[in-house]
């Protein structure tokens, strides 16, 4: 029977001198798959980021090396792909945002909540990629808005006068918890809210309160907002919001939601790149998301898209869907909803145009379906 | 009619009458002669010959916002439109098989016809 091969288990640093509590971590974390190792001392510390490649480690900030350096500045040097999690006796305010600074993707007060370690553990795992710290002066759309563009699956926290959590998953809004309540009014409470922090984890569990796409869900939350506080002017203020809603009824003239399409191919034709074009005017416009696959290689495609236009055009002015292989490059237009799409990808084999076939037939049902459920 | 020439129209006309296309056609490409083909009346017009192997170059108004295409010869068309569908397959000893079909056939069996006779006339 061939070996089936297994994802290696996430390794995970546990360094504290408290025996007791390495060994309650050990068998918790041990029980969710993770693979662990544990650490008296800042030597063994040393050793075990030098032999193994840690994904986390969870140290206790008290803990010090030679020289007296402190563990998220050994974690910097030593293994800086490491995301680390700190454990403190003393959770003061300045040592909890000295930490965050110095890197920790969390702190966390002794004695430790499990529940809470969990939490972390899953958040360093999800903070691979991307940024984290602090930023300032953003509204709540701005930052929903952000989290939608990007595509996440995530949960925002919202901490201060007004908290409760909102979920995302996949850049679409799915849940809301505020004060006892969830889904829509959830939301809308929690848009009233003015000022607070705002803090992410992954999204570990999809519970499902709200449906229907982001700009949708935000825009029926404002107004439901506006229309309590019986202030429809006064209450659209702040100039990101202003931007927001121009930028939506701009969208909302168009058929097409193209962070949508771009989703569409990243999942079904990464590589591929997508046009809309006016042939009447003689003009175009890209929809892919540039630089995620080496422009030079459809950088000939428009004039590729322009002779299978022509060709379309002779052959059946009535057309539907057009493809045309000339050289390395695979050209596919099709007409939907009124508008012309180019879908594009370099061919380097048999294999690869038809996968290209395959794909321009799954666009084709992809947009129709998405243009008649935005009309 | 040569023997030779009534096997290759055999090849078309099967496509035709098993396979359950409109007609399809052998083209020379210098001389645009239909060499084999079957109920190929109509399939291709001249004009898209010539803008598809390069005799023509396109010039609407894409290619004058676009740029022309990029110096490569086409080797697969294929158009669909509401009542039929035209395939072309581009042979590098210089013939061309066209093929249509009703447009509510599967694009992959036509595309699996017309690669059968490409190969077919390739291996003759």
């Amino acid at each position: 029977m061939p070996a089936v091969s297994a994802k290696p288990m996430p390794i995970v640093v546990v360094a504290d001198a408290d025996a007791t509590l390495r060994s309650e971590v050990s068998g918790f974390l041990s029980a969710r798959g993770f693979h662990v190792e544990l650490a008296e001392g800042a030597d063994s510390v040393t050793g075990l980021l030098a032999r193994h490649k840690v994904d986390v480690l969870i140290a206790d900030l008290a803990m010090r090396g030679h020289g007296g350096v402190d563990m998220l500045s050994l974690a910097r040097a030593m293994a800086p792909t490491a995301r680390t999690v700190g454990l403190t006796a003393d959770l003061s305010p300045k040592e909890r945002d000295a930490a965050l600074l110095g890197g920790a993707v969390r702190v966390l007060a002794k004695p430790l909540s499990m529940l809470e370690l969990a939490d972390a553990v899953t958040l360093a795992q999800d903070c691979t990629e991307g940024f984290r710290g602090w930023m300032h002066r953003l509204s709540l759309v701005d930052v929903l808005q952000m989290y939608h563009h990007a595509g996440e699956s995530l949960v925002v926290s919202l901490l201060g006068d007004v908290e409760g959590t909102i979920s995302f998953q996949r850049g679409e809004l799915i849940h809301a918890e505020c004060h006892g309540q969830t889904g829509m009014p959830a939301l809308i409470e929690l848009l009233n809210a003015k000022h607070g922090q705002l803090e992410t984890r992954a999204l570990v569990q999809a519970t499902r309160t709200i449906a229907g796409p982001f700009d949708h869900v935000l825009l029926d939350s404002l107004r439901s907002l506006d229309e309590s506080r019986h202030d429809y002017h006064a209450a659209v203020t702040t100039a990101s919001l202003d931007d927001w809603l121009d930028e939506l009824t701009e969208r909302e003239r168009d058929p097409l939601d193209r962070q949508a399409l771009i989703r569409w191919l990243a999942e079904h034709a990464p590589g591929a790149g997508v046009w809309r074009i006016d042939a009447a005017a003689g003009t175009f416009e890209r929809l892919d998301e540039l630089g995620v696959h080496p422009e030079h290689e459809i950088a000939g495609t428009p004039g590729s898209i322009g002779w299978a236009y022509e060709l379309a055009e002779l052959t059946d002015p009535a057309w539907s869907r057009v493809e045309l292989t000339a050289g390395a490059m695979a050209i596919a237009l099709l007409r939907a909803g009124g508008m012309v799409f180019a879908f594009a990808r370099l061919v380097t084999g048999e294999a690869v145009q038809r996968r290209f076939q395959v794909e321009s037939t799954q666009l084709v049902r992809w947009m129709q379906g998405h243009l008649e459920a935005r009309r | 009619m040569s023997a030779a020439r009534s096997a290759r129209d055999e090849r078309f006309r099967s496509a035709v009458v098993d396979g359950g296309a409109i007609g399809g056609a052998a083209i020379d490409i210098a001389t645009r002669a239909v060499i084999a083909g079957y109920a190929h009346e109509g399939v291709v017009s001249g004009r898209v010959l010539d803008l598809l192997l390069g005799t023509t170059r396109p010039s609407g108004p894409l290619i004058r916002a676009l740029g022309g295409p990029p110096p490569a010869v086409a080797r697969e068309l294929y158009v669909s439109g509401p009542a039929r569908a035209v395939y072309a397959s581009v042979l590098p000893h210089g013939e061309v098989i066209v093929l249509a079909t009703p447009s509510a056939m599967s694009v992959a069996l036509g595309w699996a016809l017309i690669r059968g006779l490409a190969t077919a006339w390739s291996e003759r």
